[in-house]
């Protein structure tokens, strides 16, 4: 039998056709998300996709082509503003101190070098902190899911006092909800459990004291962010790559975005992505997003660093509560 | 010429495929542009690390996917229809096959595609035009023809496979191995 012309001939050849979004009317959604399990399904759709660009790319007019030329240029800076940020030794010295905590917590500090790990908190804790502040992070952690959705397991708050001194505020699936801090002499760690569970120690068995709850040890004693020789220990962070400007709060300043892939590399797993983002003119890591899969390949996080507002340094603060 | 002059040149060039690999990996047209400009400015601002012994378009194009990766990420849970990594892979080499069919500008690389149109049937090459030349809806196109929706979704997608196949033999006969290699595994 001959087919009409006006016949498009049989469907099962166009198994795709209901992920196929190029066709869809404004504000209609597509019968599936993502892509069929085929992969010659998945590969003739994006090739529509792919024709489908470039039929669109040519309806473009001249007018409409030159504008966005113009538009593009424009948006170009001064020469001398390229990759500012990055020329600046800091902001590579600050990232990679960052990302440094993020692997500690998530893989211990013996994937890196563990004197040098300690070194480094001893230098921190004499030079770094401006006696009259403190640093404040929030460290939020989500869970990557199978379907590639995050679900947030956790939500804690780091105050670095320099000098030995901090507390921290963990909140998260896995550690349950505690406090714990050092005022530079005793370490202590509290529950919020009915009773709670105290104990305290000198600062030399912090190991003993915040076991099981932070990385070997605990070593969050923060204030890694300056630390520039561990620059060199961690590969991958001079890789980071300047990436853009953005805001991330309504009214804010305009951060300069910095991002990599495949940092580091822990058996299976790693930093699959870093993004940082800094602030030039206060020179200050403003954020750094991690996104970790465990060294063996199984599960995946987001650890989400961010900087909050320097608060004065109070030592009650940090001593032990009870 | 200084630099800024030079990088124009550069834009202007190689925008049009970046752009047409934007509209392919992301579904809101504005949002290709946002990105495209963003590429760019990226380029410029990485310039130094640009390898001249390479074409400059695919390095843009590339800076534009990881932009498309992040954008996805960003918005992951808000539905807003950014393609995935295996997707963009499949994109890029598909954009590079555009690159390496003959012509030392972008217009006559796309004389091909221009040139395969007349291979179609009148009913898709009719859908085509009336989708992209005149920007019509599907559902606007239907009572033109006198087809149901469904048909005239199946003519521009028979269409568009039609000139993909078109395009594939063009490169076959270019003898472009990555063309090939990339097609062999779409033909199965």
């Amino acid at each position: 039998m001959t087919r009409s012309p006006a016949d498009p001939g049989p469907d099962e050849t166009l198994r795709w056709a209901d992920w196929d979004e190029t066709v869809l009317e404004p504000g209609e959604e597509p019968a599936h998300d993502g892509l069929p399990a085929e992969r010659a399904d998945r590969e003739a759709l994006l090739d529509q996709r792919l024709v489908h660009g470039l039929l669109t790319m040519l309806q473009d007019s001249r007018e409409a082509r030159e504008a966005r030329v113009r538009r593009i240029v424009a948006a170009i800076p001064a020469r001398a503003d390229r990759r500012r940020a990055l020329a600046r030794p800091w902001v590579a010295l600050a990232a990679a101190a960052v990302i440094l905590v993020a692997l500690a917590l998530v893989f211990g500090p013996r994937s890196m070098d563990r004197l040098q790990v300690e070194a480094m908190l001893r230098e921190v804790a004499e030079h770094s902190f401006p006696a009259a502040s403190a640093r404040e992070f929030l460290l939020t952690v989500r869970m990557v899911q199978p379907d590639g959705t995050e679900r947030q397991t956790g939500r804690h708050v780091f105050v670095c006092g320099g000098h030995g001194r901090f507390r921290a505020e963990l909140d998260g699936e896995i550690v349950g909800r505690q406090t714990l801090g050092s005022d530079g002499e005793t370490v202590w760690r509290e529950s919020h459990t009915e009773p709670p569970e105290r104990i305290s120690a000198p600062l030399r068995d912090a190991r003993r004291v915040l076991g099981g709850v932070l990385p070997d040890g605990g070593f969050f004693g923060c204030g890694h962010l300056e630390v520039g020789r561990l620059l060199e220990r961690l590969p991958g962070a001079e890789q980071l790559e300047y990436a853009g400007t953005e805001v991330l709060d309504e009214g804010g300043p305009e951060l300069v975005r910095l991002e990599g892939e495949g940092l580091f590399t822990v058996g299976e797993g790693g930093i699959e992505h870093a993004v940082v983002l800094v602030d030039e003119e206060r020179e200050l890591v403003e954020q750094v997003e991690l996104r970790i899969r465990a060294p063996d390949g199984s599960r995946c996080f987001v650890f989400v660093f961010r900087e909050q507002s320097p608060r004065p340094v109070d030592p009650a603060f940090f001593a032990r509560p009870w | 010429m200084d630099s800024r002059e030079l990088f124009e040149i550069l834009v202007r060039e190689n925008q049009g495929l970046v752009r047409a690999f934007l509209l392919s990996a992301v579904r809101d047209a504005a949002v290709a542009d946002d990105l495209l400009q963003e590429a760019f400015l990226i380029a410029w601002k990485n310039l130094d690390r640009y390898d001249r012994s390479l074409p400059f378009g695919p390095w843009v194009r590339g800076i534009a996917a990881k932009l498309v990766l992040t954008e996805r990420r960003r918005y992951a849970r808000s539905k807003v229809y950014f393609v995935d990594e295996e997707a963009i892979r499949h994109l890029e080499r598909g954009n590079d096959d555009v690159h390496a069919l003959a012509g030392d500008t972008l217009d006559e690389k796309l004389a091909a595609l221009r040139t395969c149109m007349d291979g179609l049937t009148d009913y898709q090459r009719t859908t085509i035009r009336l989708h992209y030349e005149d920007g019509l809806q599907c559902k606007d196109i239907a009572p033109r023809l006198g087809l149901g929706l469904e048909s005239v979704k199946k003519h521009l997608q028979r269409g568009r496979a039609a000139l993909m196949r078109c395009i594939r033999g063009r490169l076959r006969e270019q003898g472009v191995g990555a063309g090939e290699a990339h097609f062999r595994g779409a033909e199965s």
